[in-house]
């Protein structure tokens, strides 16, 4: 059994301009030790999905899923006190911005000290050591303990906190965009560090990010989103060679790779739908150029072509849909929005 | 401003940047001799219709740069030249007009943009600064500048909000504003890192354009390296201050001579997961601050140094392709 199993998530935020449907019919297993990338453009409901998992949506949150089973336990429905005991222990947030994660008057070491406090009863004495062995763990000099955070550069600061997300041994990592914002130097150390850990101690990861370069180093397994659905979702490797999606294939080739420094960048013309109610059509139809009149009337569903899961009408001819991606022409057609 | 096609827009000589010397806070805190060299005798050239890629991790001095280019500060030592002109020898009457030169695209255009101005005034607001008091031929040079920035049909823009606009559109409204003085030269700081991957390029093969079309030339800061051949002539490489490599491009990304360029490359991200990141190679030396002030500046990291390292500084060396590498293991031959 999956370790992390999700069935038709949905998510919808109410807001003053009416309700905003972040994330739609969403299904997806990672097995235990595996790493999940998820990949998208802002808004496509990625770091929604990722919140959902921690039980940390805001109020305005209304969720409602088949199944959302982390460990063979549903979150869904859990006590507050339960979803406590779980978190930390189980599975363990690694936020973005490193800078306002930690507190600004406190050392790491107090702040370690709290969480572990908050969540084990015994053991305290331990605590420095693992402390400690964590902080060399990330390549941090384990004397920055003693220091606040204002002390330590962004990328020792988001490697502090990846160490104290570790504290209590959680089974999954979920990392929202940890690298984004940091240079290139400090985002490789960054990257090792997460490589290690998966490694060495069999961490389940959840990767969010909108950098496909980032994910496809660190994932075993990729979900491209849009607009708040799965377009495509399958192993990284056979998802990036072959692309069967022709969101993922124009989003591949949006992104730059240091490989081929000259190879020129697409622009995706026009811009994701509004995310209102569930979606009734494809929701890439108005951006690609191969959409027909059955991309706009049904919604495709999540099927395995060739060794990948892809919602795309026309996913079989995802060879001659690659091949006309070669020519700038076929974009002519999309119109700007 | 007539001239040739080589005709230098901007030259940096020998510009040094120290901060912390004699400040008020130097007392306040007790430390008095806490001077930090942001920037150490940086040489640059950049002519019209070319691009210049400045690349360096954060603390590289990148911004300190541009800053400088901008006449935001004042360099310490050195010489910094807009169009022939030395900035320092200039009247006051002269400098209000280089800041009608230079102009600025900043990385994020949600903070960037005031959200109480329509687009329209946003972009027009330059002109009235500077004496265009024709509101009829204000607006008419916006809806130019909006056009050619590729927001059309510009009439539908002049009258929207910030917040009514994608994250690419309000670039467009950024970069729109940044050309309708018709500047000489354009620093932009990061201009796509904030923006979707989706709509990155479209702003990068605007710029290229812009700059190609009107005879610009234009700064581009960045650390993805990735980028840089997407848009740039020659790329300019910082540690710590000082230049570590500079020349054509291409030829730095696909050849790259110093081994700080090299860390640089190796750090990037590539999608692919079969792919091996090349090991990150210890320091040749541990060394101490002192060795860094006195030697190369990245004797502190070089997997590559020598003794020498540690006591001289490297001088630059021109190369056979025109590029300069300050490393004592480079030869120009």
């Amino acid at each position: 059994m999956a370790y992390l199993s999700i069935r038709d998530l949905s998510v919808a935020y109410r807001s003053r301009h009416g309700r905003v449907l972040a994330a739609d019919r969403i299904s997806l297993d990672v097995e235990k030790g595996g790493s999940l990338g998820l990949v998208g453009e802002s808004g496509c409901g990625k770091s929604t999905l990722a919140t959902a998992l921690l039980g940390l949506l805001p109020k305005e949150a209304e969720v409602t899923a088949e199944a959302l089973d982390l460990n063979g336990e549903s979150l869904l429905g859990i006590s507050a006190e339960r979803l406590r005991e779980r978190r930390w222990n189980e599975v363990a947030y690694v936020p973005q911005g490193a800078a306002v994660a930690l507190s600004p008057v406190t050392t790491l070491h107090r702040q370690f000290t709290e969480t572990w406090n908050a969540h084990r009863k015994e053991g305290r004495d331990v605590l420095l050591t693992k402390a400690r062995e964590l902080f060399q763990e990330v390549d941090l000099d384990p004397d920055w303990l003693k220091s606040f955070p204002h002390q330590l550069s962004g990328g020792m600061r988001q490697r502090a906190i990846i160490a104290l997300a570790l504290l209590l041994q959680p089974e999954l990592l979920v990392a929202d965009e940890p690298t984004t914002g940091l240079d290139v130097i400090v985002q490789r150390q960054v990257l090792d560090v997460l490589k290690r850990l998966q490694r060495d101690h069999d961490t389940t990861l959840v990767f969010v990010s909108h950098d496909i370069a980032v994910v496809a180093e660190l994932c075993k397994s990729l979900a491209v989103m849009y607009a708040g659905r799965i377009v495509e979702l399958g192993e990284t490797h056979a998802l990036l060679q072959a692309p069967k999606h022709p969101y993922t294939m124009a989003l591949r080739r949006s992104f730059p790779d240091i490989r081929t420094p000259e190879r020129p960048l697409l622009s995706i013309p026009g811009r994701p739908p509004a995310l209102g109610a569930s979606a009734t059509s494809c929701v890439f139809a108005d951006r690609c150029p191969f959409a027909e009149r059955k991309c706009r009337e049904t919604v495709p569903p999540l099927r395995e072509v060739g060794g990948v899961n892809v919602a795309c009408h026309f996913a079989e001819s995802a060879g001659e849909m690659a091949e006309a991606f070669r020519s700038e022409a076929i974009w002519a057609e999309v119109k700007e929005v | 401003m007539s001239g040739t096609q080589s005709e230098s827009i901007l030259e940096l000589r020998e510009i040094s940047k120290v901060f912390g010397r004699g400040s008020a806070f130097s007392g306040l805190f007790g430390k008095g001799s806490s001077e930090i060299k942001a920037l150490d005798r940086v040489s640059l050239s950049l002519s019209r219709g070319k691009v210049l890629g400045l690349v360096g991790e954060s603390g590289s001095g990148k911004s300190t740069l541009a800053n400088i280019v901008l006449g935001l500060e004042t360099p310490t030592e050195g010489h910094l030249l807009v169009e022939g002109q030395d900035l320092a020898a200039i009247s006051r009457a002269a400098r209000r007009n280089f800041r009608t030169r230079v102009q600025m695209i900043f990385q994020d255009p949600h903070g960037s943009l005031n959200p109480r101005f329509t687009v329209g005034r946003t972009v027009g607001e330059p002109l009235l600064v500077n004496g265009v008091s024709d509101a009829e031929e204000r607006q008419k040079r916006v809806l130019a500048a909006l056009e050619d920035a590729e927001l059309r049909p510009a009439e539908a823009f002049v009258d929207r909000f910030p917040h009514e606009l994608s994250g690419g559109q309000r670039q467009r409204v950024a970069i729109a504003r940044a050309i309708i003085l018709e500047p000489a030269l354009l620093v932009a700081d990061e201009p796509v890192s904030m923006l979707d991957v989706s709509v990155r390029a479209g702003i990068l093969t605007l710029l290229r354009r812009l700059v190609d079309e009107r005879q610009m030339a234009m700064v581009f800061i960045t650390h993805d390296l990735s980028l840089i051949c997407q848009i740039c002539d020659d790329v300019a490489i910082l540690f710590r201050g000082c230049l570590a490599e500079a020349g054509e491009a291409l030829s730095v990304m696909m050849k790259p001579e110093h081994p700080y360029t090299r860390e640089l490359l190796a750090a990037v991200p590539v999608p692919d997961p079969d792919y091996v990141a090349p090991d990150r190679m210890a320091p040749a030396f541990t060394t101490t601050a002192e060795d860094a002030r006195q030697g190369c500046p990245f004797v502190v990291r070089c997997p590559e140094a020598r003794e020498v390292c540690r006591s001289t500084y490297p001088a630059s060396l021109e190369l056979a392709d025109g590029r300069r590498v300050a490393c004592h293991n480079v030869k120009t031959s």
